[in-house]
């Protein structure tokens, strides 16, 4: 597998309580010269970055670095940061302009050890305990340190919110007598007794006045690094019990956030505490606490419990809350050359600026409008217009408004060219590919997941699945055909208004009739959805939006384009029917997985296609990449 | 592209509790919830079979789908009540009633979805504080068990259902007094969940607790007469366990709302607290709703209604169908 590496490092950072950890992402998840530097040695964040920065080799210097995150151990509201332990006190924005930064980002540390928590590998966690985690699924994050911190992710689109909450401040429960005994104690200092007073490195320390108090000792004042060392080291029977103590009430907790908010995702536990404890904590009393709610027992043992054992886990959530923010930069809100054009306005000329201010009020219509309307919106010459363009490093005005248009309508620009009689066969060919390519995506940028999803579900469930198209579409309903058989789905094409009409009347409740029409408008086809869904079938159209069959139908896979009909027969729409029908076979294939395989590579099906079928070449014991294999197959491209 | 949703109506809703059924239709998707209708679940002996009576009795039939809430976890095809004997398979359920699309959700999950359409003369509010819109909503509603929600703030505006078993949580114990109370039960029944006395049986059991504190002899009661007689002032033990309900209400709310970082608002629903009418003292609600120590600000500024509305649930299994995948 080739990795791609970034066009320019990122700079990560984790700014705890002691240390300041950095690193450079060079790649997607690929992690160069990391440092840890102590806060103490140095006055203020700035002069901690650079010297991180000073000691990088050439090849990683300061100008190739544009994008930078920090997660730092402090509520993060707003543009002033302050740091808790330190007299660090900055605005987000004066640190970008000093670092030479396009995006500084800054994150609480909580809320980026969230975010890594999805993609973290088996190796990065350790589960105390059974139960599996559902799939897309809430996610519980529980971290002891020196506080508390409770947090949760749920999934939302295709990706995850992080929940900011204050769930280490709800109120002490005691599940013993013992626990009373604490919590007794407890309420001689405070009014109020939250579970962070007591899951948390002051709380060991609380709960071991408690517990020498009860033992009619005198109080001792003991560290909480002390009594987890003499605890681990068996050296003492009542630090023994006070860590005991500890794990059973994070078992508490953790059931408490679990039952809470339905975390089927699975509980982890972070925090400086835990780690600390390694295996003794895997043999505490936490599970059987964990697990411990009466009738909901069952529910919990289901429920897995991780303790997250990357030590880089923090930087793993910063590069992906980075990673999300540049996406989001570079579609429609935040276009790159507007940030740009933000950034460097200042160091423009007075008439230039007036250019600037007008392509930031108007980014459309300066897409769109001639040189004429720009210099006279903006009240310049048209010289000043090309020398505003220059000044932004492009060409002239029609690189510029490349440029633009990527970062206004998606990652790649969206054109529609004319084809003219003057155009070399070359150019012709150019502009039919580009053509087709922008339709395509465009599909992909209205793409539904949720009603791709439902189609896949229902075709997989489906006896058999019948696709009706007529004219120029009846291809994609045979290729949908040979494409289904070849997968063992009982599949048939129906492309003749006659023919359609009376497998139409033999359908039947398991069966999932597709109707593929461009303009969704075709009278026959319409019949045909109003005798499925008489005969007690599920319609799936794959049309345009807002036509009649669309709202017929019980799920439309919308794709929308409107075909030069006058000149051409409608090949961009049948491309992207057939693409759509592409995604649903990927879809189910993967679905059923290995039960679609014996279809597969048969010398029946081989003789039918135009390649040369290749046996599924993996092994048999690993289905995930067979697959993977059989997909392959099944499409030109990779997954 | 878009799911049809037009092909959903007529609707069938249902709200199954531990002791009751309420079933509604509805129509198409501008028309109203109508023949509302209320079973006791002891008389069918399956949830099928009371649908059915529901049907036949206000003469509707073929539904295109059925959106119900149901008093107990959702977790596969196979659905199992906690509070009684009912049991069945969603997707058999789903060919009896002959339709397209059926939906079982949690009932409080369902509750959950109707609250950002409910308006003021739906709620009745409990102190002061302003929502935050768009931030986590938190519900909590104490009936034959303890249902607890929220809603959190998805992308584009919209807001994901929590579907968890929040009335599960262990009870804390905020004074000496709670502290005697719970080492009692303890002593009793092992683990002491929020359910155990934030419910219709657990108002009972609080009742009983009183009378044992104060060396008296409980009598039988059911949780409509301790709610009656605490409303009355007729009997000491049902004034003290109606107290000892608002104030761990309180407590567990406080909890929830800081857990789901609730500034959206805390929602009480259920049969317990709208019963206990005056005998539900908000004030004490409140004051143990903001009692967490340095956070009591912040649990201030977050506002706290009851929901007065006859039946939400079945609007909000209506909306559910609306926006949930019906898998």
């Amino acid at each position: 597998m080739s990795s791609t590496l970034f066009e320019n490092p990122r700079l990560l950072a984790d700014v705890g309580g002691t240390y300041a950890r950095f690193t450079l992402e060079v790649g997607p998840g690929i992690f160069e010269h990391a440092a840890s530097l102590r806060c103490a040695d140095f006055d203020d964040f700035q002069a901690t970055v650079q010297s991180y920065l000073s000691a990088l080799p050439a090849s990683a210097s300061m100008d190739r670095i544009k994008n930078a995150a920090v997660a730092i151990a402090t509520p993060v509201s707003g543009d002033q940061v302050r740091v808790t332990n330190y007299p660090w006190q900055f605005s987000i924005e004066q640190m970008r302009q000093r670092l030479h930064l396009d995006n500084l980002l800054m994150v609480n540390d909580f809320t980026a050890l969230a975010m890594a928590l999805p993609s973290l590998l088996p190796s990065q966690r350790r589960q105390v305990g059974a139960g599996a985690a559902l799939p897309r699924s809430v996610i519980g994050l529980i971290g002891a340190g020196s506080g508390l911190g409770v947090s949760g992710l749920i999934p939302a689109n295709e990706g995850w919110v992080a929940l900011g909450t204050e769930g280490g401040h709800t109120s002490f429960s005691p599940r013993d007598e013992r626990e009373l005994t604490i919590l007794q104690y407890a309420w001689r200092h405070y009014t109020h007794v939250s579970f962070e007073r007591l899951v948390s490195g002051p709380g060991i320390e609380l709960i071991y006045r408690a517990l020498s108090q009860r033992d009619g000792q005198p109080e001792q004042i003991l560290g909480a690094p002390d009594i987890t060392q003499r605890a681990l080291d068996a050296s003492d029977p009542l630090c023994a019990e006070v860590i005991e103590v500890f794990c059973g009430m994070l078992g508490t907790t953790a059931a408490n956030l679990a039952v809470t908010q339905g975390a089927f995702g699975g509980i982890y536990i972070g925090g400086g505490i835990v780690p600390r404890l390694g295996s003794h904590f895997d043999r505490s009393i936490f599970r059987q606490r964990f697990e411990d709610k009466g009738r909901f027992t069952d529910y919990l043992r289901g429920i897995p419990t991780f303790v997250i054992t990357a030590d880089n886990a923090t930087l793993l959530g910063v590069s992906a809350i980075l990673a999300a923010q540049l996406r989001s930069l570079d579609s429609a809100q935040g276009s790159a050359i507007l940030s740009q054009i933000g950034r460097v306005r200042i160091n423009l000329s007075p008439a230039e600026q007036r250019v600037a201010d007008h392509v930031l009020a108007h980014p459309r219509a300066s897409l769109n409008d001639p040189i004429v309307l720009i210099a006279r919106a903006a009240k310049v010459s048209q010289p000043t217009v090309i020398r505003f363009c220059r000044s932004l490093g492009c060409e002239g005005l029609s690189d510029f408004k490349l440029r633009l248009a990527s970062g206004l309508t998606g990652t790649m620009p969206i054109t529609h060219a004319q084809v003219t009689g003057a155009d070399s066969m070359l150019e012709l060919g150019v502009k039919v590919l580009g053509n087709t390519a922008s339709a395509i995506l465009q599909v992909r940028d209205h793409l539904n997941r949720e009603s791709i999803d439902k189609a896949v579900q229902w075709i997989t469930a489906a006896q058999r699945v019948e696709f009706y198209a007529v004219g120029h579409y009846s291809v994609v309903a045979e290729d949908a055909q040979f494409k289904f058989l070849r997968m063992g789905v009982s599949s048939v094409a129906y492309t003749a208004p006659r023919l359609q009409m009376m497998a139409a009347n033999l359908l039947r409740a398991e069966v999932v009739a597709v109707v593929i029409s461009s303009s969704g408008r075709v009278k026959e086809l319409l019949e045909v959805v109003e005798k499925a869904h008489e005969r007690g079938a599920t319609v799936i159209a794959i049309t345009a939006s807002q036509s009649p069959l669309a709202r017929k139908a019980d799920l439309a896979l919308i794709v929308d384009h409107v075909e030069d009909v006058a000149t051409q027969v409608p090949m961009i729409s049948r491309i992207l029917h057939l693409l759509m029908i592409d995604i649903l076979v990927v879809g189910v294939s993967m679905r059923r997985g290995v039960k679609s395989l014996p279809a597969l590579g048969t010398e029946a099906t081989a003789a039918l296609d135009e390649s040369q079928a290749t046996q599924p070449t993996t092994s048999q014991n690993s289905p995930g990449v067979r697959a993977a294999g059989a997909l392959a197959h099944l499409t030109s491209h990779s997954l | 592209m878009r799911v049809a949703v037009d092909q959903s109506f007529p609707r069938l809703l249902g709200d199954i509790g531990g002791t009751h059924a309420r079933w509604a239709w509805q129509e198409s998707a501008d028309s109203e919830l109508q023949d509302i209708s209320v079973q006791s679940c002891e008389a069918s002996a399956t949830l099928l079979d009371s649908a059915r009576t529901y049907m036949a009795a206000t003469g509707h039939a073929h539904p295109h789908s059925a959106g119900i809430g149901i008093a107990t976890a959702v977790l596969g095809d196979v659905v199992r009540m906690t509070n009684n004997p009912w049991s069945f398979s969603i997707s058999e359920l789903k060919q009896s009633l002959g339709v397209k699309h059926c939906l079982l959700l949690n009932d409080f999950t369902a509750l959950a979805m109707s609250l950002p359409g409910l308006t003021a003369s739906d709620l009745c509010p409990i102190g002061g504080g302003v929502a935050i819109a768009g931030a986590p909503i938190a519900l909590i509603g104490p009936g034959t068990g303890l249902g607890v929600s929220g809603l959190l703030p998805a992308a584009d505006g919209r807001y994901c259902a929590l579907s968890g078993e929040g009335g599960h949580v262990t009870l804390a114990a905020t004074d000496e007094r709670e502290a005697v109370l719970l080492s009692l039960l303890r002593r009793r029944f092992g683990h002491i969940s929020a359910e155990r006395l934030l419910s219709g049986p657990g108002l009972v059991e609080l009742y009983r607790v009183s009378c044992e504190l104060h060396g008296r002899t409980p009598i039988d009661m059911t949780p409509p007469e301790v709610s009656l007689a605490a409303s009355s002032a007729s009997d000491p033990d049902c004034v003290a366990s109606a107290r000892y309900f608002a104030a761990l209400l309180g407590t567990v709310a406080g909890n929830l709302a800081l857990t789901l970082g609730a500034r959206g608002g805390l929602y009480i629903g259920g049969g317990v607290v709208p019963r206990l009418g005056a005998a539900f003292n908000g004030a004490l609600f409140r004051q143990r709703f903001e009692d967490k120590g340095r956070f009591q600000d912040y649990l201030r500024a977050i506002p706290c209604w009851i929901i007065t509305a006859s039946t939400p649930a079945l609007l909000g299994a209506s909306r559910a169908l609306d926006l949930l995948p019906a898998d």
